[in-house]
């Protein structure tokens, strides 16, 4: 069987760590969470700003309270990082040249593999700049440009060619590129706003999507009525109309066939647009452009009885008889992209009835040996993030292609974590998301600056401690249980199954750690909890007298940097995971004293692990006194929310230090 | 012969018995015993004597019991299960006949935690219905516990058992004495009566067996010296029910010694009265002994029948 | 299963007291599942007496072993090598453990850290009771299946006792009296009748009191 996936990870086409650096940051490391986030992919803040983010969509967290805010969170570590991030090693050249049509995300995600791979890659961009639609279609207000930037120089500087301001199909052709080059890939993603074929649709005020936004963000600001019409429910009719608005439109209105539940636009875009004064009108195609004159007036529709067919299909019926007519100056199209036929142009490239490039979706190949194809000119229209995977799986088909092996296999279809179950859900202390603080909407259509402000530290670390860790779960040494019963008995979600001897089923446990620290056998391990780590923690102390703390992980980690204190910081899921061995183990490796930074159940992220914890520490200190151990030297304290800790433990520290020399320890 | 002793001949003629009880001392001294016996042998028909009561280790029963004979007045030894195993309750109850004894009270015995000794093990090799029945079956059959026979000389007690009809489950508590019965018992003393209700409806159900004809019921009374007793028996004695009304109506006296023999007159009176199938009264006045001529001297049952015993 | 419960750790680390190397077994079997004498509970135990002894000024090296059962001579062989280097072996398991490994090491010194309490079970985590007397003749048929010879205090055959009151017994008011338990259970399945006959003295020399008991079954034996 696959290893599971988490479903954000499941969910996200580059298979993002979400986990991974969600954990990072909820421990302040930043930098493994930048490593984490650009692991699989090349365009970290750019994603961290604009991703539609499929993996919050299937966050298992949504059934308790509210899915993780995970973009939100990548922007946070993208930002704590910096430029903090070791380059990825690149292989020897190897020789071998590889063109790139198109600097889009799925063709610098290729350019970008394959130069770590040691080829020579050259990109040819129609553009005198790089980034496809990120840097044409999306708004700078969802982007700004920076973060492009950035992702792109990071790109580049792994050797890579540009050329810009050439046009593949009409500077040169396909067919040139292959005999230059040993591969070409075609990654010029699709250019071309699709069309309506309505009554007067041909007015030169009905506009298109990509060219209106390309002006847009080139600075040539389109003109427009101040009455605008956008037609189209996804998100690019979302980004023209607050674009309009913006650009000085006193009224946008934005129609679309579909009603607002299924709208293809993200629910949030929808709601931002909203707020900011576009009107919606669901539920209505469009069925003419109406002309007066010359001139522009209106949009006719007609309403709709439904949009998809008994088979779930995109088949609108019409009311018969039921129009309105909407007044307005300018129309702009947003009803989807197509490719453009530009770039086949003398390539000598099969194309089907519909002009289309045919394409293996498996392999990638075209007709031409050595000619592949990558992104949304591949898939059709698609999320950002599935452009990079596909620029990933073009970069490894070439290079296998270049090998002279036989092509990589079709892509492993991986399994995720099912459903949370209710019982389990029912368990989980109920969180807020964390809040992406924004502009208010009068402020927003001002101009083009970016209105999401970012997350603060203390909201980053918490909501990042909010993630259920899916996946990284109790396992079980089927050989070493005894069945004994107490993980099912201790685990606060009621989730180990007994049956001979224990299983942990993934879709229910929470990793908090708890059955592990109860387990008379020690046949349960945690992958959320390196013992090993902490054993070595614990034996490597590296002053003579140090202050072992173990915490639970929504305490802070960073309050003792302002101390003198020498300690060693040990952190676990919650602290009823903490185990008497790890405590004796501190003492005998030398530690002064032991503090324990209890759980608070407004920010535990699992209840019930301060009682654990109270039977573990009462047994501790009972056999402190029988050893001859000063049971002092054992301190609990449960830290109130957001409450310094340092002086309650420098406080306990000097107590130890004033008791040693008191020599209270002899028994 | 016709009757294995007084005791029995009082019960079997018809007359309403009285009884007492007698804890032995801490000690290796006869005197007290050889008092109570002079106080008491014109006021009582018999008198058990206490099998390390409580479980704290006193003067045996059956060396008490030799003591009290010479002084005059018959005993009631009492044999727990706790002490000994089948070996030593045989040889001592051989020994405890050959000594005089004729009646012969058995019963499990107070649990060792109680007394001084809470570390000691116990025994409870068999129970005091097995002891009732095995005892008889000596008697009648002639034969040891093991089923050997006694070739001559065989003991031959007057064999009781005690029921507390105040212990749970209620329900189940008169076909624990029907069994007791049916194993061989010819007398029962009760745990002592507070609760006069639940006693009256006891007896109700031990009448609607007929239980009452085929063993003397003695209905046990406790004389109390003070509410803080009354108290105590109503809290800290497992089996026993003391009403609220009852350790009030001590408090609030103002001679309470003196209210506590009234209240235990009147008791008396009432079961010998009212309570059919009662055929006698046990007395148990703990450390109190010197009292117990005056309760049955105001009861109305003084003086005690004189009866033959063949 | 076997219930055992550790000692105070002083007691073991007196029995000791002149090693200086100790080998600590655990068992994998009862006392695992009892939490008293498994893996984590021997490390536990090392550790405190290397701390302990770290204190007193005299280090004790440890070693331990976890033995699938050491009521099978078969477990315990492989640690000779184990017992060879220490001065002393402390085992984990119940009194059965212990003996087997006494047995299986003349040379030893091999001491007990448990007290081998009752053969019983938990309900619930955290408390074990005593249900079987182990007394080698079996009569839960006779008692609704609930066993008056260990749960009851006088061990009575015929009761319940005078002491049974609101459903506990006298002894101690936490614990059920089990004639009531009878009692109940007797009444839900309609044979109240089966206990009103007077049960027979119990043949206690198939329990303890014969010397060790032995069980044999020849057919298995057979070669």
């Amino acid at each position: 069987m696959n290893e599971l996936l988490p479903p954000c990870t499941h969910a996200c086409p580059v298979k993002t760590d979400v986990r991974g650096y969600l954990a990072a940051v909820a421990r302040q490391d930043y930098g493994e969470a930048y490593r984490l986030i650009r692991a699989n992919n090349p365009f970290p803040s750019v994603c961290a700003w604009v991703c539609p983010h499929p993996c919050e969509d299937h966050c298992r967290r949504g059934d308790v309270d509210a899915s993780l805010a995970i973009r939100n969170l990548k922007r946070f570590a993208v930002e704590k990082a910096g430029a903090n991030c070791a380059e990825t090693p690149r292989a020897r050249n190897t020789g071998k040249n590889i063109a790139i049509v198109g600097s889009g995300p799925s063709g610098l995600t290729a350019a970008y593999d394959l130069a770590n791979l040691g080829h020579t890659v050259v990109l040819y961009e129609r553009n005198q700049a790089l980034g496809g639609h990120f840097l044409t279609s999306l708004p700078t207000y969802r982007l700004p440009r920076e973060n492009l930037q950035k992702d792109v120089e990071a790109i580049l500087a792994a050797g890579i060619i540009v050329h810009t301001g050439v046009e593949v199909g009409r500077n040169i052709t396909v067919k040139q590129l292959r005999e230059e080059y040993d591969a070409v890939v075609i990654a010029v993603g699709l250019q071309e706003s699709k069309e309506l074929p309505l009554p007067g649709a041909d007015h030169p005020d009905v506009l298109k999507a990509l060219p209106f936004m390309r002006q847009a963000n080139l600075g040539e600001n389109p003109a427009t009525g101040s009455r605008v019409l956008v037609i189209g429910g996804g998100d690019v009719a979302m980004d023209v109309a607050r674009t309009a608005l913006r650009l000085g439109a006193g009224q946008v209105t934005v129609i679309c066939i579909e009603f607002r539940e299924v709208m293809p636009a993200h629910t949030s875009e929808v709601k931002e647009a909203l707020e900011e004064g576009v009107s919606l009108v669901n539920g209505y195609g469009p069925v003419e452009v109406v002309v007066d004159n010359g001139r522009l007036t209106g949009l006719k529709a007609q309403k709709v009885k439904s949009v998809f067919d008994s088979s779930g299909r995109f088949n609108p019926t019409y009311e018969p008889d039921v129009f309105i007519t909407l007044p307005c100056d300018t129309v702009i199209l947003a009803v989807g992209q197509g490719p453009g036929h530009e770039f086949i142009n003398g390539s000598g490239l099969e194309v089907n009835a519909r002009g289309l490039v045919i394409v293996d979706t498996t392999f990638l190949n075209t007709s031409i040996d050595g000619v592949f194809t990558c992104g949304e000119v591949l898939t059709g229209p698609g999320l950002a993030i599935a452009a990079v995977a596909s620029g990933h799986r073009a970069a490894m088909v070439v290079k296998q292609y270049l090998n002279g092996g036989k092509w990589v296999t079709a892509e492993t279809v991986q399994d995720t974590i099912g459903v949370l179950p209710s019982a389990v859900a029912d368990r989980i202390p109920h969180h807020n998301r964390g809040e992406m603080p924004v502009l208010p909407a009068a402020l927003r259509v001002q101009n083009f600056a970016p209105y999401e402000l970012g997350f603060d530290e203390k909201t980053a670390i918490f909501e990042a401690g909010r993630c259920l860790s899916c996946g990284l779960g109790a396992q079980v040494f089927a050989d070493k249980c005894a069945g004994c019963l107490t993980c099912q008995r201790v685990c606060p979600y009621e989730v180990p199954l007994v049956e001979g001897v224990a299983r942990m089923p993934v879709e229910g446990c929470q990793a908090c750690g708890i059955c592990a620290a109860y387990c008379p056998a020690y046949a349960i391990t945690v992958d959320n909890l390196n013992e090993q780590e902490i054993k070595a923690a614990l034996t490597a102390q590296q002053s003579n007298t140090p202050l072992v703390i173990f915490t639970g992980q929504e305490n802070r980690v960073d309050v003792l940097k302002s101390s003198d204190l020498m300690t060693v910081m040990i952190r676990v899921p919650t602290v009823g995971a903490l185990q008497l061995e790890w405590v004796l183990s501190a003492f005998e490796n030398g530690a002064a004293g032991v503090a324990v930074l209890g759980c608070r159940e407004t920010s535990s992220r699992h209840y019930g692990g301060d009682g654990a914890l109270k039977g573990m520490l009462a047994r501790a200190k009972g056999l402190m006194v029988a050893i001859g151990l000063a049971p002092e030297r054992l301190y609990y304290c449960l830290p109130e929310e957001d409450e310094n800790m340092v002086p309650l433990l420098e406080n306990f520290y000097r107590k130890l230090q004033l008791s040693s020399t008191k020599g209270v320890e002899q028994p | 012969m016709k009757y294995l002793s007084k005791l029995q001949a009082i019960l079997e003629d018809g007359h309403f018995a009285v009884t007492t009880e007698i804890g032995p001392p801490k000690h290796a001294s006869a005197h007290g015993l050889k008092r109570n016996a002079q106080i008491l042998k014109d006021f009582v028909d018999a008198a058990n004597i206490t099998d390390n009561q409580t479980a704290i280790v006193r003067l045996s029963s059956i060396a008490a019991g030799v003591h009290l004979l010479t002084g005059g007045l018959e005993p009631v030894v009492q044999m727990t299960c706790r002490d000994r195993n089948r070996i030593a309750i045989q040889a001592d109850l051989l020994g405890a006949y050959s000594l005089g004894m004729r009646n012969l009270l058995c019963i499990s015995g107070d649990h060792q935690q109680f007394g001084n000794h809470p570390t000691a093990k116990n025994v409870y090799d068999l129970d005091s219905i097995q002891l009732v029945n095995l005892m008889s079956r000596m008697r009648d059959e002639k034969k040891f516990f093991c089923g050997e026979e006694i070739k001559e000389y065989e003991p031959r007690f007057f064999i009781g058992a005690v029921a507390n009809p105040f212990a749970d489950p209620f329900e189940y508590r008169v076909d624990r004495l029907e069994k007791k019965i049916k194993a061989g018992a010819q007398f029962i003393q009760t745990q002592g009566v507070f609760d006069m209700e639940r006693f009256e409806r006891f007896m109700e159900m031990v009448r609607a067996k007929g239980l009452d004809q085929r063993a003397h019921i003695l209905a046990g009374v406790i004389p109390l010296k003070s509410w803080r007793a009354a108290k105590f028996m109503q809290t800290q004695v497992a089996g026993m029910i003391v009403p609220d009304v009852l350790v009030d109506r001590l408090k609030n006296a103002a001679a309470p010694q003196s209210e506590g023999v009234a209240v235990c007159i009147e008791q008396i009176k009432y079961i010998k009265e009212n309570i059919k199938g009662v055929h006698g009264i046990h007395i148990m006045a703990i450390a109190w002994e010197d009292i117990i001529p005056e309760i049955v001297r105001q009861a109305g049952l003084f003086p005690r029948p004189e009866v033959e015993l063949d | 299963m076997i219930i055992a419960q550790q000692k105070n750790i002083k007691d073991i680390a007196v029995m000791v007291e002149a090693c200086e190397k100790v080998l600590l077994v655990g068992c994998a079997g009862c006392v695992t599942v009892c939490l008293s004498g498994g893996e984590k509970e021997t490390e536990i135990l090392a550790s405190a007496l290397r701390i302990m002894r770290k204190l007193a000024g005299k280090p004790l090296k440890t070693s331990t072993y976890i033995a699938t059962r050491q009521c099978d001579p078969e477990f315990i062989t492989p640690l000779e090598k184990l017992v060879g280097d220490a001065d002393a072996v402390i085992s984990l398991a119940c009194g059965v453990g212990v003996q087997y490994l006494a047995e299986k090491y003349p040379d030893k010194w091999v001491v007990p850290a448990q007290d081998t309490l009752f053969a019983g079970g938990s309900t619930e985590h955290g408390r074990w009771d005593e249900k079987c007397g182990l007394c080698g003749d079996c009569i839960l048929h006779r008692t609704g299946g609930i066993c008056p010879v260990i749960r009851c205090a006088k061990s009575i055959l015929n009761g319940p006792c005078g002491g049974s009151q609101n459903g506990r017994c006298e002894v101690d008011q936490d614990m059920t009296c089990a004639w009531q338990l009878i009692y109940e259970r007797m009444k839900a399945l309609g044979r109240l009748r089966d206990l009103t006959a007077v049960q027979p003295l119990k043949d206690w020399s198939k329990a303890m009191g014969g010397g060790p008991r032995r069980m044999l079954r020849e057919d298995l034996m057979a070669k």
